[in-house]
């Protein structure tokens, strides 16, 4: 059964927080300046707002993220919901934003997360944190001393060994995703690096090196989905949800038999049949990019080149601007912005401007189609959005 | 989680569920980026098998190996888990060598190896590589547990010397 949601809402409003290091701002000031520039894009206020979807923090324990936002940003929603698919968050708001209004619960739902994920403390002390945060398993992982980027180095080297994949093609991956970044005034990281940069920067647990992995900000994003109705009044070209899917694998990387296939292909499988739209015909790719090797796995998953080939399609079609199908192209987390689900969100924000021709010096001519794909915990769990201006 | 609170408070108590404690260790740092605190009733797993050797988690009803240790068989969802003496024998399915710890209490091991072992008995399982150069570490290489008198945590976390993890070391001759 495929019943199109995006018959009846469409995103009409994008925006963010001021990205990178904001210590002035706690989770709720981001989160408020982010649904304010959302608000302002699509030409509505707080009050036209009667639907509120957050996802939790990272810095600190909310007991109810959905109360907490409501409360610091005055709203009374009609429909309130927190959701954690960690990097795949972002993605699945869109959809359980066009479900509630589907299901007639409510009209105008504002999706806002954000935190101060650098600014709480400290670069090294949010390393630290997140290192025993539960993405490694508390018990049976955590203890041995991994850092995040060490659960997905396993599964760098595991695609090295089975595929052949170069650290030269990770490398380019950082490289075409800074680029567009220096072309993004918002991202937080804009000196251009080489692919010799990439593979001379701090080795920090192999084969993954500083510049193979995201970096660290504070940051909040926010979006608003509406009705078809509502948006014919509104000042922008709304922008359409024409398909969706989700995946999963595992939690742990410590217990999947398998490193470099992931629930991507699910995710991918269900948002192109419910989109009933070609790979071909993808103008611009939105993925996620905590990690260089992410990048290359998402790429075969989701069916743009085969399994294995990331490394290649990298190096040959190639990712930038130029390519036929530009990835990451607002700079993404390794070089835009991370700051937790919020980081995500900011992939789909990207579509969205593509989409509405808005993104100025990285704007991909005539980008009709975008596919944005979120990717959480240790690459186990995963959204897929194929978004359209048609 | 806070590690060292966390870890040895698994020691002290029956493996028994305690909502109380699981409230408490989450508020216990109010910087804490928790998503998942320590599991109290499986987080005892290899204190459990100290004296049988290497045991994983073994179903009773379809006979099959896990790990992590669960509630449920991952195969079938029986619930009948005992531990099942396992080989120790494994291989490396991948690795990594971290040199930058996650901590201070870390810092002093770097480089270390960090692997996932493909078990002989098929479960996998992240554990630490010892007694091999790091730069010669490699994907396939055979692989087995140390024994357990001379493995435990104190070989990672100074602070938990009293918890014993499996490390596993470079096995001299393969395997069937």
């Amino acid at each position: 059964m495929n019943i199109s949601l995006g018959k009846q809402s469409v995103i009409v409003g994008v925006g963010e927080s001021p990205l990178g290091k904001t210590p002035a701002l706690d989770a709720l000031s981001l989160q408020r300046k982010a649904a304010n520039s959302a608000l302002m894009d699509a030409g509505l206020e707080l009050k036209d707002v009667d639907g509120l979807i957050t996802s939790p923090l990272r810095v600190t324990n909310w007991a109810m993220p959905c109360a907490m936002v409501a409360q610091g940003l005055g709203l009374t929603p009609k429909y309130l919901m927190t959701i954690d698919m960690a990097g795949a968050t972002g993605c699945a708001m869109i959809h359980q934003a066009m479900m509630a209004i589907a299901s007639g619960q409510c009209e105008t739902v504002l999706c806002v997360a954000g935190q101060n994920l650098l600014s709480f403390s400290s670069n090294g002390k949010a390393i630290e944190k997140m290192a025993d945060a539960g993405w490694a398993h508390p018990d049976y992982e955590a203890p041995l001393g991994p850092l995040v980027p060490t659960l997905y180095a396993l599964i760098a080297q595991r695609h090295m060994h089975e595929f052949g994949t170069s650290q030269q093609q990770m490398a380019k991956v950082a490289v075409s995703i800074r680029d567009h970044a220096i072309s993004n005034p918002l991202a937080y990281k804009r000196e251009a690096i080489s692919v010799e940069d990439v593979l001379c920067s701090k080795m920090v647990t192999s084969p993954l090196k500083v510049l193979d992995c995201a970096i660290i900000t504070d940051g909040a994003a926010a979006f608003i989905v509406t009705t078809k109705e509502r948006a014919r009044d509104l000042k922008k070209n709304p922008v359409d949800l024409l398909g969706q899917g989700y995946g999963y694998s595992h939690t742990f990387i410590g217990e999947t038999q398998c490193l470099t296939t992931t629930g991507a292909v699910q995710s991918g499988r269900d948002a192109f049949m419910h989109a009933q739209v070609d790979r071909k015909d993808i103008n611009v790719a939105q993925l996620y990019d905590c990690f260089t090797i992410t990048v290359i796995v998402e790429l075969e998953d989701l069916g743009f080149c085969g399994k294995g080939e990331g490394g290649a399609y990298v190096e040959e079609v190639g990712i930038g601007l130029n390519s036929v199908m530009p990835v990451t192209t607002h700079g993404g987390l390794l070089s835009c912005a991370h700051p937790g689900t919020a980081g995500g969100m900011m992939h789909v924000i990207e579509a969205v401007r593509q989409l509405r021709n808005e993104a100025r010096g990285r704007q991909v001519p005539n980008a009709k189609l975008a596919l944005v794909h979120g990717n959480g915990g240790i690459i186990g769990l995963h959204c897929t959005l194929i978004l359209g201006n048609l | 989680m806070n590690s060292k609170t966390t870890l040895n408070t698994h020691l002290n108590q029956s493996p028994v569920l305690s909502s109380n404690q699981g409230i408490e260790k989450n508020f216990d740092k109010k910087d804490n980026i928790g998503l998942l605190n320590a599991n109290d009733i499986f987080s005892t797993w290899w204190q459990k098998v100290k004296g049988l050797g290497f045991a994983l988690p073994q179903c009773q009803d379809c006979s099959k190996f896990h790990f992590y240790p669960q509630s449920s068989c991952p195969h079938c969802l029986g619930e009948r888990i005992e531990p099942g003496v396992a080989s120790g024998m494994g291989e490396i399915f991948s690795f990594s060598v971290v040199y930058r710890a996650p901590n201070k209490k870390f810092s002093q091991q770097l480089p270390y190896v960090i692997g996932i072992i493909k078990t002989q008995e098929g479960p996998h399982l992240m554990a630490r590589l010892e007694g091999v150069a790091p730069d010669l570490v490699a994907i396939g290489m055979k692989v087995k547990v140390k024994a357990s008198d001379q493995s435990s945590l104190e070989t990672s976390t100074e602070q938990n010397s009293n918890i014993d993890l499996p490390v596993f070391e470079l096995c001299e001759t393969d395997f069937v």
